[in-house]
């Protein structure tokens, strides 16, 4: 499996839960759009980013930060009610636990 | 999301943006290797003459164990006429294994990235009988380099851009900072959402 794909499944593996447990009575309805979100973040951090930025620390907090913030937005306008708050709180949640994942899962090319 | 939080969200965006957006890059410098049974092709890919028969040795660590062997010079012709020509390991055993030169190449800023070897799975188990090609004297044990260890030197060398990780792993120190960075950004995120939560909790109660 390459490493875009192993990314991408572990991203969804951290990220959808953890966003499902924030929103208590729409489950569902935010993990389907953590999914997508998340997969679109994911996929074009990965597979676009690097080939404006390559592959160093300014990769890394560009793409990080952009998923951070249209996740959350997404949430916030998925979400019932829109609340901005919310959405923030688990795009961070979800991000900060999904990046350290990779952290620990994938310290360097083997 | 409402107008103003998206244009927030695109402005935070466009801020961490480089103010020179590239165009597409060129093809990366590193290596094709392919596998037939035993025998493994490795053609350096860099469009220049560092191929086989050249002063920098090739070398071949096992994933496994590390250990490290410098090939024989056991040419094949590059059908490229601008590449060097390919080395040829004959004979090796199944396994995992990173080909690449003892001396990286140099970063290739507008390269699609730079790479120090290229991992490759021979999956057929060695024939006992096996024969290198006549004259072909097979490979030399060398002392083993540090390749996909932390700070020791990974896969890429430095990718499109500036970003240089000759004598670091990509996933080593030198992307210590970014990945404090992330995290502190994502802490900071989570701090101001807690807070507008329990402000707006506070404000609600009073």
């Amino acid at each position: 499996m390459s490493g875009v794909v192993e990314a991408w499944l572990l991203t969804l593996a951290a990220e959808v839960p953890l966003v499902a447990l924030v929103y208590p009575g729409q489950r569902t309805r935010m993990a389907a759009a953590c999914a997508l979100g998340t997969t679109v973040t994911n996929l074009a951090m990965n597979l676009a980013l690097p080939r404006w930025l390559g592959a160093g620390a300014a990769f890394l907090v560009v793409g990080e930060a952009g998923a951070l913030l249209l996740e959350a937005a997404l949430y916030a306008r998925v979400g019932r009610p829109r609340d901005l708050a919310r959405a923030l709180v688990a795009s961070a949640l979800a991000n900060g636990a999904s990046f350290a994942a990779g952290l620990m899962l994938f310290p360097y090319p083997t | 999301m409402s107008g103003p939080t998206l244009r927030l969200a695109l402005v935070a965006v466009a801020a961490f943006l480089p103010a020179e957006v590239r165009a597409n890059c060129a093809r990366p410098v590193g290596y094709d290797v392919s596998v037939v049974a035993s025998t493994v092709t490795v053609q350096p890919s860099s469009g220049s003459p560092a191929g086989c028969g050249g002063d920098v040795a090739m070398l071949r660590q096992d994933v496994a164990s590390g250990a490290t062997v410098a090939l024989a010079t056991w040419c094949a012709l590059s059908p490229d006429p601008y590449e060097g020509d390919a080395y040829v390991d004959e004979c090796v055993p199944a396994g995992t294994y990173r080909y690449g030169f003892a001396e990286p190449f140099a970063c290739c800023e507008t390269c699609c990235g730079t790479y120090r070897y290229e991992k490759v799975t021979v999956t057929t188990a060695l024939d006992p009988g096996c024969q290198r090609g006549e004259g072909n004297p097979g490979p030399t044990p060398v002392d083993p380099v540090a390749w996909g260890v932390p700070m020791g030197g990974g896969e890429l060398i430095c990718g499109y851009g500036h970003a240089d990780f000759t004598n670091l792993g990509s996933w080593g120190c030198s992307t210590a900072a970014g990945s404090g960075a992330v995290l502190l950004l994502d802490a900071a995120a989570l701090a101001l959402g807690v807070g507008l939560l329990r402000r707006r909790r506070g404000a609600r109660r009073g």
